[in-house]
């Protein structure tokens, strides 16, 4: 009868260690091991949210520090370009260049409002104002005149530029341009 | 030598089986510990994995109400406004043509006595037409020769007959071509 109850032992010993063994590999590892998955996964997920909002943070600083560093500048974007009421400082600009090139110098063409004037094609609202100009004088005096307009601190674009021969030596040009004021 | 069992044979079977029952106990709580073992690590994997998770989901929020923050609109908008002016101000430059370059660089090329009575630029076809008055025939060849030379800069200039017919006083004319990198 002993070496039945030892038999029967091991049986039940081998039963019950297939039945936790079948329960803990199927059953409580799988469990925990899918709860662990979930949490990485699910912390993956946030942790490439964090990044792109650290990144955003980041962006946010550097914008601050942006403007401030750029509220100290002489030009401010602003006055990149003029507004309709602050145009006569670009007329006035170019009349001081007539000044100091000694050439003389016609404007004409500028008229209408900026709600009327056609949009220049660019993001802000711009828009252009067609202008022409003749310059009379020295060769050297009108290029350098003309080397000054192109890089003037507003805008104004020469579009064309014709050149003829004037009584005393000197030389008639015509310039189609425009300027760029703000809406 | 031979080992003789004096024990009956139930009692060889039965110590067999001990002897078998007590191993395979030993076996059975060797592996019920390593499953503990195993379990236990696994849910204090859980345990530290939540407390991470959790550091995460606190750092998000915080962000986010810094991030979502009326300021950091404003920021945005002046700095998009500041760009856009400085994008447009770049490319408005960038496409203005600089025609006192291409004048300085042709103002060299007419030969002494000769003279260039106009100088017009079609910016579409990217033409010059030149006309002007010389006095002898020598110096209109020598033009034409300094724009044909002047390879960097001006291309397929035209040799029109009537320029040479005359060998003084000719009313000369030139149409030729500039490289559209000089006006830049």
């Amino acid at each position: 009868m002993n070496h039945f109850s030892a038999k029967n032992k091991i049986v039940f010993l081998c039963i019950a260690w297939l039945m936790v063994t079948f329960s803990m590999f199927f059953y409580f590892f799988k469990l925990l091991d899918n709860q662990n998955q979930a949490t990485l996964d699910s912390m993956s997920q946030d942790r490439s949210n964090l990044a792109t909002l650290q990144a955003e943070d980041r962006s946010f600083k550097q914008a601050q520090a942006d403007l401030k560093q750029l509220a100290a500048e002489t030009y401010q974007p602003d006055a990149f370009f003029s507004r309709d009421t602050n145009f006569i400082n670009e007329l006035n600009t170019m009349q001081d260049l007539q000044k100091k090139y000694n050439v003389q110098m016609q404007l004409a063409g500028v008229s209408g409002t900026v709600n009327s004037a056609p949009p220049a094609s660019t993001v802000t609202p711009v828009v252009l104002i067609p202008y022409s100009l003749s310059l009379n004088g020295d060769l050297s005096q009108v290029v350098g005149f003309i080397e000054n307009l192109e890089n003037l601190s507003f805008v104004t674009t020469v579009s064309g530029i014709s050149i003829s021969a004037a009584d005393k030596g000197n030389v008639n040009v015509n310039l189609g341009a425009n300027f760029y004021l703000r809406k | 030598m031979r080992i003789i069992n004096l024990l009956p044979k139930f009692r060889q079977r039965e110590l067999y089986y001990d002897s078998i029952l007590h191993g395979l106990l030993t076996l059975v709580i060797f592996s019920f510990f390593s499953f503990a073992l195993v379990f236990l690590a696994q849910f204090g994997t859980k345990f530290y994995l939540q407390i991470q998770a959790g550091e995460i989901k606190a750092e998000i929020k915080d962000l986010q109400t810094q991030v979502g923050k009326q300021e950091n609109s404003d920021v945005k908008a002046q700095v998009k406004a500041a760009n856009d002016l400085i994008s447009d101000y770049q490319k408005l430059v960038n496409a203005s043509p600089k025609w006192s370059k291409l004048v300085k660089l042709f103002v060299p090329l007419p030969p002494q006595g000769l003279k260039i009575n106009s100088f017009s630029v079609n910016p579409s076809s990217r033409t010059i037409q030149i006309t002007g008055i010389s006095p002898t025939r020598e110096l209109v060849i020598a033009l034409y020769n300094n724009i044909l030379q002047e390879k960097t800069d001006f291309y397929g200039i035209d040799y029109p007959l009537e320029n040479i017919v005359q060998e003084t006083n000719i009313n000369f004319h030139f149409t030729f071509f500039y490289k559209s990198n000089i006006i830049q």
